[in-house]
Parts: structure tokens; C-alpha cells; sequence
């Protein structure tokens, strides 16, 4: 269809977030990370339900062959053979048919929701895991050019992208101290960041990749001092042409790429992969229909994985809806039956050591937000 | 020693919000608001030194032959096509490294973005044209186009879709925007076909899958005009992408000549949807002239006025723009009906008296360091035009987060100030200084610059004391007084 070659869309990012020396939780080794799949993810594509006869008839052209078998019932996508492997090793768990309570299809609105956690696009100006972790008065630090919405919120949040600038010389502690008064207040926040970075551990590497960042990530969250959580930001996922099915297309790099990324932070987290649990978020999921350029349009219900040593995977976690044009979401999308945000209080409870009840209450603002914790955690 | 921030002159601090600082050959503005209206309007040609290593006052103008027009573009776009698959065939057994040479040195050939960046960045460091630039990036973000395809004809797009139309009515810059190659190749709307359509038959008949893709239907109302709040539907979206279906190409193919009649206005009669179609309760008929009065209808929506308004006014004015210069902006809009140089105009009556406080994008910084230093840090034409330099064009933006030239989402980069504040922006500033003070060509010492800026004494005093004359320009451009725009 697309008869170029796909490259991918926006820069990656790494966010990461840290504890100052005087935080005092239940269980400072756990850590977090999230990869935050942006362009909105087709769930049926990337686990996908063989039982449900109706997918082909809706989607024949998007149905990759060699799929990568989890049960009678589920496959993962043929690219992602690693976190099939983990999967086997009932190391990563499977959602299906969720979403965030977000139905409008925008990708802006549904990146700041899913991001804010809060009622409505744009009601919130700090992110869900930055207030949990606020809560859990735990400090941030945040690897990428900019601060993600999703870390903001926790005090000290501070980031993480290689530098290439020809011709120029690294800032030094002098400098910065000598800078620091003309800068604004909101500028000198980051000066001392820039500076506690300078005094601690410099980071050496140079890529920018998305596994470059994966790299540093579970090297950086290893160490016993390390960062809590961290966020991965791989871009692309808007398949509205070329997405590809029994020949290899968007979704085969994309979800190629976001499993060698889980590779990659699965060997550098060492030992720590016991403490540690990732998952991916994505904005919405896609229409089941095939639209015209063997793509897919904005959706509601998607897929997302749960992963890393404590997660009680191996298996795909869903009450599905069916895909009969009258269970479909708007006659059109996969209709979400989990809320997606249960999924992430489950971690922030297991990762943070928070009461579920607190973050329903205080951090996405849904008291009877459905606790999962127990049919995610071992 | 440590800096302090001091306040600047009120016609410095105008200039940095709707323009950008002046060079040092450059006459600061007696009667600024009168200066920006003026400047708003310029048609300069862009001028720069030849090359990086040139005399920055030695300008020439912006060599013709690298803004050779939509259909040359398109034609590069199909050869480098053609070339691509062509070495990737002949050297398929080669070693990796020589195949990516080859297509490398076929894709300079062909593809203008390092023309297009570096003649941006050109014009921000020369330019007289500051307002009008500033105003040019504002919409050329507003338009965003980012993806691989796009890159070919984006510089094209800038040329002659935003600059000359931004000071028009919107309505028409709207539909100018919407009907550019890159806009129609960015957002799928080349994929957009009707299964109505002799095209959608072919395709059928081949076994191919066809059917509408909504993707510029749903961002020209929900990015481009209205926005989310005027309310509307799933219907409305699918029914816009039916007046879309039809416009655009993947690549026009130079052979054959009736391609090339809509080269400038692709839109190819095959693929659109017969009939009658109904958006916002307002029915509109088939063919091409759909579209203009689908654009003309949205750009007179309430909702389009007051999202475009309050763009601007976060963009130029605050933050936390108030109702009161919201107010004045849509005032102007309706009584222009809807002109854009009235809005423009208005808004920089409004920011000389009114302003909040706004951190600058680091585009805009970037180009105040390199205009206050006097020198010549950016690539000139004959740069660009070596391959081997030609492609770290695009390096500074990249760095900064604010490329035009690069990958990214449809609602463009952020106005927010908050959006640009973190630890590696601040890194990324301190590099860029050293960078331009130690490679720009030409430049004046910290000491002329503090003179022709007018800075205070005590800041001056401690800018002296900083350390060496680099250490000393970084702590002339990363402070307060150079990043904001102070309230």
C-alpha cells in the first residue's frame, strides 16, 4: 500500500523518576515503567483473539499469518517474539478489550487524559504517576527532552536525552552555579537538577533511540539509588494506511521495535526485573473495520501488557465483548470492558505501597474504581 | 560571581515577543508597535552570507533553484522513489554500509529539506522580517506537517501557502493550507478514496481494499478550525472525509501529463464520492468546489474564531491569555470578517501595552543569540549544498525539539511556556551558547553586545565577571532576560 519505506513518527523520549534521600516507603527497590504508545494501538492486532470468528470477516487484510500462540484463545503479534517468551515465562500478562474512560477519538485530548489521569482532557496539570508518587513522597527525575505530563506532579522530577551539539562544551558545576540568579525560579529548579546530575552519575551514552533509551532506563533503575519509575515514549502507532497483515507493515516495525525494547529493559534491569513492573498505555485503540488504506481508523477499546518479575503473567486478562456490530463500541471499535485504570492503580498500589482506595480517591479521582491488583500481581 | 536578572528596555522586550532582537547592523524601532505592523506586511527575499565561514555582513540572496515549485518537488520525489528501489535491486548483495551511502547521495540529490531548514534559520538570523517570520511560524505550526513524504514539499508549503496568505482571510489560508500536497500527504487524505469511485472500482477489482480514511477530516476541524468544543460528531467527520476523498496523490507521476495539470491543486476526480454530503447540519454538493465552501464554512464558525484567537493570544501575549484580549482579537475578526492581518494587527496593538510573561520557543532564542552576537553561526545555500555538511542542516532544531523538518504529531509543538522548561532544555542552552560564541563567525565580544543592548550596569558588572568571553556570552543568553519575555 504504502509503497515507501515507513519511518518512524516523533522523536522518542525517556522519562524517569526518582527518590530523593529522605523518601520513606514500604518497598524502595520496586520500580516502574511505562511505555506510552503513541497514535493509539490496535489491541486486535497486536493480541489477538483466534476464537472470534467475526475478526477475519471484518479484517481479513490486517490478519498477520505466524502468529505467536499464548492459548487456545490468544496469540501475540508474529514481531514480538521476546515478549512472547516472557509471556511463556508467565512474566507478562495480556489486557484486552480496555481503555481509559476516554470515547471522543482525538489523540491530543486522549494522550492528556491518559497521561492526567483526571476526569476530562486537560482538567489536570500534573500526571498520575507524578501524583502517586507525590503521594508516596517520592521525588522524580525525567529522561527526554521535555517533563511528560504523566511524571509531573511528583517534586524534583528531572529528565534524561543524549546531547549532540557541535562546537559546544559541556556545562559545569561553575557555570551553572554562576547562572543561577538570572534565571527564573522555574528555571533554577532545573539548574539544580542539572547540577545534582553533573555531581552524581553522568550518563554516557549517546543513543536516542527508543532502545537506546530502553537501555539506559533498566540500567538507571537497577541501581539501588536509582530513578522509581520511568516512561518511553515510542511514537507511530496512528496506522491509518499501510498497517500491514500477512505482508509485514507498520505494525510489524512498531510492534517489533516496542519488543525489543522490552528485551532490552528486561537484560539491563539484571535482578531488578523482580522488582520491577512495566506497562504499555496507549491513547485509544482502532476501528475493527479494514478503512481504505489497509488501516485503520481512531477507536475506543485496545490491548495493553503488564510485565516483569512479580506480575502474575502468562495469560490475557479480558471479559470480552465480542465483535458483533451490536457489541462493538458505536457500532465501530472493540467496546473496552476493563478500565484501564485499574490496571495502572493495581501497579501504583504493588509499586508505590499505596491503599487502592487512595488511589482511586486521590489520584484519579474515581472512588469505586475497580481493584484488580489481585488478578495482576503473583 | 553570580548573575541577577534585570529588566529590559520595553521596545527590547516587545521586539523578543513579536519579533525577534535586532541585529547589530539593524535599526531599533522608534515607534514600535508601527514598526511590527509594518514588518508584518515585508516581503523581504532571504538574505545570508553564501556559507558559515563568510563575513556575516556580506548577504546574498537565497539562491532561486532550491524553491523550484510544487512540481519539481513532486518530480524529485519520484525519482528519489525510483532511485531507491532501484540501488536497493542492484545492491542487494552489497555491504550494508555502500548500499546507505548510494541511497544517501540519491536522496541529497533529491530531497530540498536541509534548503528548507537552513533558509529558515537563515531568515531568523538576518532577517528584518522578524514579525513576519514569527507570525510564519506560528502558522506553519498551526499547519503542522510531519512525516517522511511531507518533508519534500513542506519548504514549498511554508513559501507559498502560509507566508503569502497568513495576512488574509482565514477562510483562505484554510483552504490553501488543506490543499498542499504535504497537508494531504501528512494526514492519509491521498489514501482517502471513495469506493464509489472508478479508482475505488479498480482497486476492488484488484482485490484491494478500499474505503475512506478520516485522518484530515478529523484534524482540519479538530486542530486546524473549530476544535473539540464546537461539539461535532462522528457523522460529521466521516461525511467531511467524503468531501476530502479525492485530494491528493501519493506522488505525481512526471509521465503523465494529467497528473501534472493538479500538481498544484491534486485533485483527482477518480477517486472522490459522488453526491451529496451533510457536516454541521450543512449539505454541500460533489466536486471539487465542495471543499472551498467547506473550508469557508468552518472558517466562519463562532468556535473557529475563538480557538484561533486564543491560540494566538498564548502563543504572543500570555499564558493565561484574559477574556478582555481574547475579546479584542475576536472583535477584530468579525469586523474584518474573519481577515487575519486585522487579527495580526490587533494583536500587536494589544501586545506593546498588555503582555504577560512568555518563555520564547528555543527556535526563537536560537536565533536572538545569533542576532545579538553579530555573527554568522548557521548554514548559508553553498553549505547545504555539500552533501558531506549539507545534512547537519537540520541539526540545531533537532536539538532544540523544534524542528520543522522532523517527525511529529498533527497539533504541532506546544505554546505553553511550561512545555519547553526541563533540565535537558536547560543543558541544550548552555551547549547552543558555547556553540554559537565559539563557532560563529564574525562576532562582537559580550562587551559591544552589552553596549548595543543597552544592558544595565550591574548586570553588565556581573556578565564581565563570569569567566572567560564564552563563559561570558552563556551568561548573557541563558538568564531571564534572554529566554522571556518579561510581563
Amino acid at each position: 500500500m504504502n509503497r515507501r519505506d515507513f519511518l518512524k513518527m516523533g522523536a522518542g523520549g525517556l522519562a524517569l523518576a526518582s527518590l530523593p534521600g529522605w523518601a520513606n516507603i514500604a518497598n524502595p527497590e520496586r520500580r516502574l515503567v511505562i511505555f506510552f504508545l503513541e497514535g493509539g494501538l490496535d489491541g486486535l492486532s497486536t493480541i489477538v483473539p483466534k476464537l472470534e470468528g467475526r475478526l477475519e470477516s471484518f479484517r481479513e487484510e490486517l490478519m498477520p499469518d505466524n502468529l505467536l500462540d499464548l492459548s487456545s484463545h490468544w496469540a501475540l503479534h508474529p514481531a514480538m517474539r521476546a515478549t512472547h517468551q516472557l509471556m511463556l515465562q508467565q512474566d507478562v500478562l495480556g489486557i484486552h478489550a480496555t481503555s481509559f474512560p476516554y470515547t471522543k477519538r482525538s489523540h491530543f485530548e486522549g494522550q492528556n487524559l491518559i497521561q492526567g489521569g483526571g476526569l476530562a482532557p486537560f482538567s489536570e496539570s500534573t500526571g498520575w504517576v507524578g501524583r502517586a508518587l507525590d503521594i508516596a513522597s517520592n521525588g522524580g527525575r525525567a529522561m527526554s527532552l521535555d517533563t511528560p505530563l504523566l511524571l509531573r506532579g511528583a517534586t524534583g522530577v528531572d529528565n534524561y536525552f543524549p546531547a549532540h551539539v557541535n562546537g559546544s562544551s559541556n556545562p559545569t558545576t561553575r557555570l551553572l552555579e554562576m547562572l543561577h540568579g538570572g534565571l527564573s525560579p522555574e528555571w533554577q529548579t532545573e539548574n539544580d537538577k542539572l547540577m545534582a546530575r553533573l555531581n552524581g552519575r553522568v550518563f554516557n551514552s549517546r543513543d536516542r533511540s527508543p532502545r537506546g533509551l530502553s537501555e539506559e532506563a533498566g540500567k538507571a533503575l537497577a541501581r539501588p539509588d536509582g530513578p522509581v519509575a520511568a516512561m518511553i515514549r515510542l511514537g507511530g502507532y496512528d496506522t491509518h494506511a499501510g498497517q500491514g497483515g500477512k505482508n509485514p507493515g507498520r505494525l510489524f516495525s512498531l510492534t517489533g521495535e516496542l519488543d525489543t525494547c522490552i528485551s532490552t529493559l528486561r537484560k539491563n534491569l539484571g535482578g531488578a526485573w523482580d522488582n520491577t513492573t512495566f506497562i504499555t498505555l496507549t491513547e485509544f485503540g482502532r476501528t475493527v473495520k479494514v478503512n481504505g488504506s489497509s488501516g485503520t481508523e481512531h477507536g475506543y477499546g485496545t490491548a495493553m501488557l503488564v510485565g516483569g518479575g512479580a506480575v502474575n503473567g502468562g495469560a490475557v486478562l479480558a471479559d470480552w465483548p465480542g465483535l458483533a456490530k451490536s457489541d462493538q463500541f458505536e457500532r465501530r471499535d472493540l467496546m473496552a470492558t476493563i478500565d484501564s485504570r485499574s490496571i495502572c492503580a493495581a501497579v501504583l498500589e504493588h509499586t508505590f505501597g499505596l491503599e487502592h482506595a487512595e488511589i482511586a480517591e486521590r489520584v484519579f479521582f474515581t472512588p469505586n474504581l475497580p481493584r484488580l491488583t489481585d488478578r495482576i500481581y503473583l | 560571581m553570580k548573575t541577577t536578572n534585570s529588566p529590559k528596555s520595553p521596545t527590547l522586550n516587545y521586539m523578543m515577543r513579536v519579533g525577534l532582537l535586532p541585529r547589530p547592523e539593524h535599526e531599533v524601532p522608534s515607534d514600535p508597535v508601527n514598526w511590527a505592523i509594518a514588518n508584518l506586511y515585508r516581503d523581504d527575499p532571504t538574505l545570508s552570507p553564501p556559507s558559515d565561514r563568510d563575513d556575516p555582513t556580506n548577504l546574498q540572496p537565497w539562491p532561486e533553484e532550491f524553491d523550484p515549485g510544487i512540481r519539481r518537488r513532486l518530480i524529485n520525489l519520484w525519482r528519489w522513489d525510483e532511485s531507491r528501489d532501484s540501488i536497493r535491486e542492484r545492491l542487494k548483495n552489497a555491504p550494508e554500509r555502500e548500499r546507505q551511502s548510494k541511497l544517501d547521495e540519491a536522496q541529497f540529490k533529491y530531497d530540498l529539506r536541509w534548503h528548507d531548514a537552513a533558509r529558515m534559520d537563515a531568515r531568523g538570523s538576518f532577517g528584518e522580517d522578524s514579525v513576519r517570520q514569527r507570525f510564519g511560524h506560528f502558522w506553519f505550526n498551526h499547519f503542522t506537517v510531519g512525516n517522511y513524504d511531507a518533508f519534500y514539499t513542506a519548504g514549498d508549503m511554508y513559501e507559498h501557502r502560509i507566508l503569502p496568505h497568513m495576512n488574509g482571510d482565514f477562510a483562505n489560508l484554510l483552504y490553501e493550507a488543506t490543499t498542499h500536497y504535504s497537508m494531504l500527504r501528512y494526514l492519509d487524505n491521498v489514501s482517502n478514496i471513495s469506493p464509489r469511485s472508478k479508482a475505488g472500482q479498480w482497486r476492488r477489482m484488484d482485490g484491494k481494499q478500499v474505503g475512506f480514511n478520516d485522518n484530515l477530516a478529523r484534524e482540519i476541524m479538530e486542530l486546524h478550525s473549530c476544535s473539540p468544543a464546537q461539539g461535532y460528531t462522528e457523522t460529521d467527520i466521516s461525511e467531511a472525509a467524503r468531501i476530502l476523498a479525492g485530494w491528493g496523490d501519493w506522488a505525481l507521476n512526471p509521465k503523465n501529463e494529467r497528473d501534472w495539470l493538479s500538481a498544484e491543486r491534486p485533485y483527482i476526480r477518480n477517486k472522490a464520492e459522488p453526491g451529496k454530503k451533510t457536516v454541521l447540519g450543512k449539505t454541500y454538493g460533489s466536486g471539487y468546489t465542495a471543499l472551498k465552501e467547506f473550508t469557508a464554512d468552518l472558517a466562519a464558525l463562532p468556535q473557529t474564531r475563538k480557538f484561533i484567537c486564543y491560540r494566538l493570544a498564548l502563543h504572543f501575549i500570555s499564558d493565561e491569555p484574559s477574556k478582555r484580549l481574547t475579546d479584542a482579537l475576536e472583535t477584530a475578526w468579525v469586523q474584518s470578517n474573519g481577515n487575519l492581518g486585522k487579527v495580526h494587527e490587533k494583536l500587536l496593538e494589544i501586545a506593546w501595552t498588555d503582555g504577560g510573561r512568555k518563555l520564547l520557543w528555543p527556535s526563537h532564542w536560537l536565533y536572538n543569540t545569533v542576532r545579538i552576537s553579530g555573527s554568522n553561526y548557521f548554514m548559508g545555500h553553498k553549505d547545504v549544498f555539500n552533501r558531506k555538511s549539507g545534512q547537519r542542516a537540520m541539526r540545531p532544531m533537532r536539538e532544540l525539539g523544534i524542528s520543522f523538518w522532523e517527525d511529529r504529531q498533527p497539533n504541532g509543538y506546544p505554546l505553553e511556556s511550561k512545555e519547553w522548561i526541563s533540565l535537558e532544555h536547560l543543558d541544550r542552552r548552555i551547549r547552543f551558547a558555547s556553540a554559537v560564541y565559539g563557532t560563529g563567525s564574525g562576532r562582537l565580544t559580550p562587551q559591544q553586545i552589552m553596549n548595543n543592548l543597552g544592558i544595565p550596569a550591574e548586570m553588565q558588572t556581573q556578565i564581565r565577571n563570569a569567566g572567560s568571553t564564552t563563559d561570558q556570552f552563556t551568561a548573557l543568553v541563558v538568564n531571564q532576560w534572554a529566554m522571556e519575555v518579561q510581563a
